[in-house]
């Protein structure tokens, strides 16, 4: 049986033989950076695929939607975020920003399970951010126009904390933090009303 | 203070280049090929720059947490070699300490793999790869007193597993 002595023995021993590896650090680089790149590239390859997937049954959701007029009509920005969720699935920040959609990572692979919708000013203009997210999440913005990102934390059972950072175009800058609460289900608001 | 995306590739390499040894060093500790230790340290690398925009204010965070996905890289680049039946001889048999050395180090490095995540990149990390406390303890993003009880608690494990073996033997 091995006591304290004879396992810091064996580690020392281990540690003294751990192989060493020098090589080409610049050539590493280099190759990453190719890698990189090849990976960017069938991601937004993947990415524009999706949107353009997400943008008819989206665009079929809203004839839908014209046909069959709903009694709610605040409801249907929920629904048009739940939608779009489960088109794009678990691994893709959803986020709709004055009506647009942006797409992103999360840092969190579990469903998001929390529908938020509040009011931003852009430029003194009123801008409705809609998001998607689970307890605790961070969405990261990366598409040609919006970049940022969006730290999600839950307070209490009621109340979640947006910490909001996102840049369009490389110009404008929204930052703020905003508390949200629970209107029922899965759904928050800034005001708690819908 | 964010840095700014036009600059962020520049200091991205520049935290490769200054890492590079270290990460290559954990990976081929656990791989024992140059060629395994490069992909695993890729993928991390690919998984930082991609997550980027998370640490954009903390470069020392991202290259401590690049460092532990290594590790843990590293390990499914294991996995994927034993699948393919392509498994290499542990450490090279024609180094001094022989084939009891082999034995051993081979039993220890299968103990350390049982370990939950949290103590294998701590072996890995703050033992094998030679940094002082204060870097290791960075690295992994905890206090030195930390570090030492984690280490405590991995080496309490290794006995454990080492022990398991010794009975089944």
């Amino acid at each position: 049986m091995m006591n304290d002595k004879e396992l810091n023995t064996l580690l020392a021993r281990r540690t003294a033989r751990q192989p060493v590896f020098s090589g080409d650090e610049e050539k590493f680089l280099a190759n990453f950076w190719t890698e990189a790149e090849r990976v960017r590239r069938f991601h937004r390859i993947t990415v524009h695929r999706l949107y353009a997937a997400a943008a008819l049954l989206l665009a079929a959701c809203g004839v839908a939607i014209a046909l069959y007029p709903s009694s709610e009509p605040p409801d249907d920005a929920f629904r048009q975020l739940s939608e779009t969720v489960r088109i794009f699935g678990g691994d893709v920040g959803v986020v709709f920003l004055g009506g647009e959609l942006a797409t992103g990572e999360r840092l969190r692979h579990d469903q998001p399970e929390n529908l938020i919708r509040l009011e931003l000013r852009k430029n003194g203009v009123p801008c409705e951010l809609l998001i998607a997210s689970a307890d605790n999440d961070t969405v990261i913005l990366d598409s040609p126009f919006t970049k940022g990102e969006i730290v999600v934390s839950r307070c209490d059972r009621d109340t979640i904390v947006l910490d909001i950072d996102i840049r369009f175009d490389d110009r404008t800058e929204i930052r703020t933090a905003v508390p949200v609460y629970s209107i029922g289900g899965d759904r928050y608001t800034a005001n708690g009303n819908s | 203070m964010t840095i700014p995306e036009t600059q962020f590739k520049t200091v991205f390499s520049d935290m490769v280049r200054e890492k590079l040894p270290l990460y290559r060093s954990i990976a081929i500790g656990i791989v024992n090929s140059r060629a395994d230790a490069d992909d695993a340290v890729q993928s991390a690398l690919l998984k930082g720059w991609r997550k980027r925009a998370a640490f954009k204010s903390d470069i020392a965070a991202l290259s401590g947490w690049v460092a532990r996905i290594v590790v843990s890289e590293s390990y499914d680049q294991l996995r994927r070699r034993r699948k393919s039946s392509l498994m290499l001889e542990q450490f090279d048999p024609d180094n001094a300490g022989g084939r009891r050395d082999q034995r051993e180090f081979a039993r220890l490095d299968a103990a350390i793999e049982k370990l939950p995540e949290l103590y294998r990149e701590t072996v890995h990390i703050a033992l094998f790869s030679k940094m002082t406390t204060n870097e290791a303890a960075a690295t992994l993003d905890c206090s030195p007193n930390t570090l030492y009880q984690r280490l405590h608690k991995a080496k309490t494990l290794l006995k454990k597993h080492l022990r398991s073996r010794d009975d089944d033997e």
